[in-house]
């Protein structure tokens, strides 16, 4: 029989080999997806200590915007900015007067997400686009949306930034962005009265990777999902931050084209289909149900149309427009270059229909 | 700060480097850590209830000499009733105090008075069932000679407030925990790593098997009874009694795991309890430390079997231990369903003895049988403990009877894990030693791979940061 020994030892050197190793192998594990996000230039841990990330706060907008004049090839994507952080070509602060000018507003769906270059984005279809009917003037189109805006940022963005550029029209595709804060207690954390609340960064790869793939194991059966009911939340914050957005750009005197927000995964689909396409959805909105992610984002479309109406502005009903499925969905919100270039020509034919542009020259 | 939470993990990790090895050398800066580090744990859920867990402390360390010290019968029992008055007296406030007027405004609404006494604004202090008991346990310890008043400040103070048994359990006696305080107490040489084994073991218990057996089947069962069919409400039953489980004996893996690794060791608290063969049987397997508490200090209190109404006095203990869970009448109905069948039980018993019949030995079929009908007892008459209220529980019995619905929403993973649970429940005992010492045996590197291995796997299956379910006690 082994003998007893004291508590006031060190412990078995065994345990604190065994920690050692765990906390080597789990920091192994770590470094290799940093390194390989590092090569494939996402925003993580070692971009940031480099400071080299695509992103950076610019302090006089007060807006996350691109680092500007960059090429940043991050594998799936090549990104190029102008000097003001946008991923769109150069453009003067003011307009010419043979020029006209268009903003898209958004957030990453504008921005083009997932388009590996530049030209596949919606901004640079729709110039393509508007130039060959606007011959005896200039186009640019602006690519105003930086992935991760909310209606708040966009506002800001559109008010410093595109307001002072003497826009001939705006197109607002605002993004789903506003959907995720009802996952995060309606956007307003609990109230503590514990000590200290800290929590693993979120820049760590090895959770956020196996969170990911491993969605498997985690899925309800539809019958049973006990997730955030849509009919359930308030949704008097996105009327009335959508209302802000809107009021401000009319009163601006900016004619302005709003765009529904539309997916990739319907209710005409089978359950494996919308199961498949909403991956990205259902993890990027987590506390709702597929069902549920109908719900919320036909409830906010709706709410778009209401508040459009009331101002009279033009609704573009992108949602009804545009087929499911992969054809021009990169995933479960973001356009393929087929998408990009669909949404373009809805764009213009929505433009030229309501006479937001009239042929050789601005309204 | 819940065990399973990143806050937690880097907490233990400092705790039990600065108690190892910084102050392995230093027995009484080793315990005020140890004291701080636990107050810290306490305070990260609420900073305001430290004072109410100090407050006991003080109160019972001073009155435990006093017991000690009186010279006739008359003043140690006057002592240990100021003992009980105040501490209990504290618990009653913060826990049953809405529960007793709101009972009152009922009763004087019913015989036409009206009742409108308001309810107290008051927040439930997390774990203060646990460590209000603890805390007894030593007056009333030292009431019957069964321990010596303690004269550390800081030891009793740490042994009502050592982390990880604070919130849940298990209710330490004074008599078991404070001779581990001592400066030559020895451990067992392979504590450390055993007690990591019971970590590890622990947090399967809780992240793959509880939370999962809550999400795919209990908590959908429990929320909405009337949209599923009879039979997925009896699994709904059935995995509940195994979520509990799992989570409650999760959780004492893990503080017996944790207190082990820093030196302690904690009492056991659970023994197979679904392989219990009658209800009394059941209360022996289940969260020992507290039927044993209710045992040693009200039954035998009150009589026992040998003054008064045996019946009643097990009536007695059973309401009490029904009300120790929560403040309201199904908890009250829960003990009483019990006490009924464990007085049952006894009388059956007597019967026999007094006909010269011996008790029935169970085995093969026989004893599966039993199994199983105690386990649905149980399982059934927690109806009462999960629902919330009688209501709840009489809309889930009722649901259970409409056989028009048929939707038997069982996920794979969740008929999986729920029949896993089962299987392992009722595996020869010895294998769960033997998983110990296999882990004690194989080299650092492979559990070190093993602790990662399985540390991603919760992660992967791991659906929130669930609480632990008798945090609400």
């Amino acid at each position: 029989m082994k003998e007893k020994k004291s508590i006031h030892s060190v412990g078995s050197r065994k345990v604190w080999l065994c920690f050692a190793l765990a906390i080597v192998l789990l920091i192994v594990a770590e470094v290799a997806l940093q390194a390989r996000a590092y090569l494939y230039g996402d925003e993580k841990a070692m971009q940031i200590v480099d400071d080299e990330g695509i992103y950076f706060f610019n302090e006089d907008y007060q807006l996350k915007l691109i680092q500007p004049n960059i090429v940043s090839d991050e594998g799936y994507r090549t990104v190029r900015s102008n000097s003001i952080g946008l991923r769109s070509p150069e453009i003067s602060q003011s307009k010419q007067s043979d020029e006209i000018r268009v903003a898209i507003l958004g957030a990453s769906t504008v921005m083009g997400m997932l388009n590996p270059v530049n030209e596949e984005t919606i901004s640079y279809r729709l110039e393509e686009h508007l130039q060959q009917k606007f011959t005896d003037k200039k186009v640019n189109v602006i690519s105003a949306g930086i992935a991760g805006y909310y209606f708040a940022d966009q506002k800001i963005m559109f008010e410093k930034m595109l307001e002072p550029m003497g826009l001939d029209l705006l197109v607002l595709y605002t993004g789903l962005n506003n959907v995720s804060l009802y996952c995060l207690d309606g956007g307003v954390a609990a109230e503590s009265n514990g000590l200290l609340n800290y929590s693993l960064p979120n820049w760590v790869l090895s959770i956020e990777l196996l969170i990911k793939n491993t969605t498997i194991l985690r899925a309800l059966m539809p019958e049973v999902e006990q997730l955030t009911d849509p009919s359930t939340l308030n949704k008097k914050p996105f009327r009335d931050n959508f209302d802000d957005l809107l009021q401000s750009i009319k009163s601006a005197g900016v004619p302005v084209l709003v765009i529904t927000n539309p997916r990739s995964f319907n209710r005409e689909m089978s359950a494996e289909e919308q199961y498949e396409y909403s991956d990205f959805a259902r993890l990027k909105d987590q506390c709702f149900s597929i069902e549920g992610l109908h719900d919320v984002y036909d409830s906010h479309n709706e709410i778009m149309i209401e508040v459009s109406t009331s101002y009279n502005t033009p609704i573009m009903r992108l949602d009804q427009e545009i087929p499911g499925g992969d054809t021009y969905f990169a995933d479960s919100i973001h356009f393929n270059a087929a998408g990009s270039d669909f949404v373009a020509k809805l764009m213009l034919k929505t433009i030229m229909e309501q006479g937001l542009l009239t042929e050789g020259g601005e309204k | 700060m819940i065990f399973q939470s990143f806050q937690f993990l880097v907490f233990f990790v400092v705790v039990l480097f600065t108690a190892r090895i910084i102050l392995t050398k230093y027995p009484a800066a080793r315990k005020l850590f140890l004291l701080a580090a636990s107050y810290f744990f306490y305070m990260c859920w609420d900073w305001r209830f430290a004072g109410l867990i100090l407050a006991i402390t003080v109160v019972n360390y001073y009155i435990g000499p006093k017991i000690e010290q009186a010279k006739s019968s008359g003043g140690k029992k006057r002592w240990l009733a100021l003992s009980l008055v105040i501490s209990i007296g504290i618990l009653g406030y913060f826990k049953y105090a809405n529960f007793f007027i709101d009972s009152m405004n009922v009763a004087l609404t019913s015989i036409g008075f009206g009742g409108e006494l308001p309810l107290l604004n008051v927040i439930l202090p997390i774990g203060i069932s646990f460590y209000t008991f603890q805390s007894i346990s030593y007056t009333l310890d030292i009431y019957r000679g069964r321990t010596e008043a303690v004269k550390s400040f800081s030891d009793f103070a740490l042994f009502v407030a050592f982390f990880p048994q604070l919130v849940a359990g298990p209710i330490v006696r004074a008599s078991y925990f404070l001779p581990q305080l001592k400066d030559d107490h020895q451990e067992e040489p392979d504590a450390m790593e055993s007690g990591v084994a019971l970590i590890i073991r622990g947090f399967i218990k809780k992240v793959a098997f509880a939370d999962v057996l809550a999400v795919h089947l209990v908590d959908p069962a429990f929320a909405d009874p009337g949209q599923y069919s009879p039979l997925f409400l009896l699994v709904g039953i059935y995995a509940y009694s195994y979520q509990v489980y799992m989570d409650f004996s999760g959780y004492t893996d893990i503080a017996r795991g944790v207190a082990r690794t820093l030196g302690y060791e904690l009492q056991i608290n659970f023994n197979r309890p679904y392989k219990a063969v009658s209800v009394s049987n059941f209360w022996q397997r289940w969260h020992i430390s507290m039927s044993s508490f209710f045992r040693d200090y009200l039954f035998f209190g009150v009589g026992g079997s040998k003054y008064g109404n045996v019946y009643l006095n097990l009536m007695i203990t059973f309401i009490a231990i029904g009300i120790w869970h929560g403040a309201g009448w199904n908890f009250v109905l829960y003990g009483v369903l019990h006490g009924a069948f464990v007085g049952l039980e006894r009388w059956r018993r007597n019967k026999r003895k007094a006909a010269g019949i011996s008790e029935p030995d169970y085995q093969g079929s026989r004893m599966v049988l039993q199994w199983f009908w105690i386990f649905n007892v149980v399982a059934f008459s927690r109806l009462l403990f999960r629902g919330g209220s009688l209501d709840s529980a009489i809309v889930y019995a009722k649901a259970m009877t409409d056989f028009s619905v048929t939707s038997v929403p069982i996920s794979t993973i969740g008929a999986t894990i729920f029949l896993l649970a089962i299987v392992l429940h009722y595996t020869p005992t010895r294998w769960s030693m033997d998983w110990k010492d296999l882990y004690c045996k194989v080299p650092a590197v492979i559990q070190a791979g093993g602790i990662v291995g399985i540390l991603y796997f919760l992660v992967a299956i791991s659906t929130e940061e669930a609480p632990f379910i008798y945090f609400q006690f």
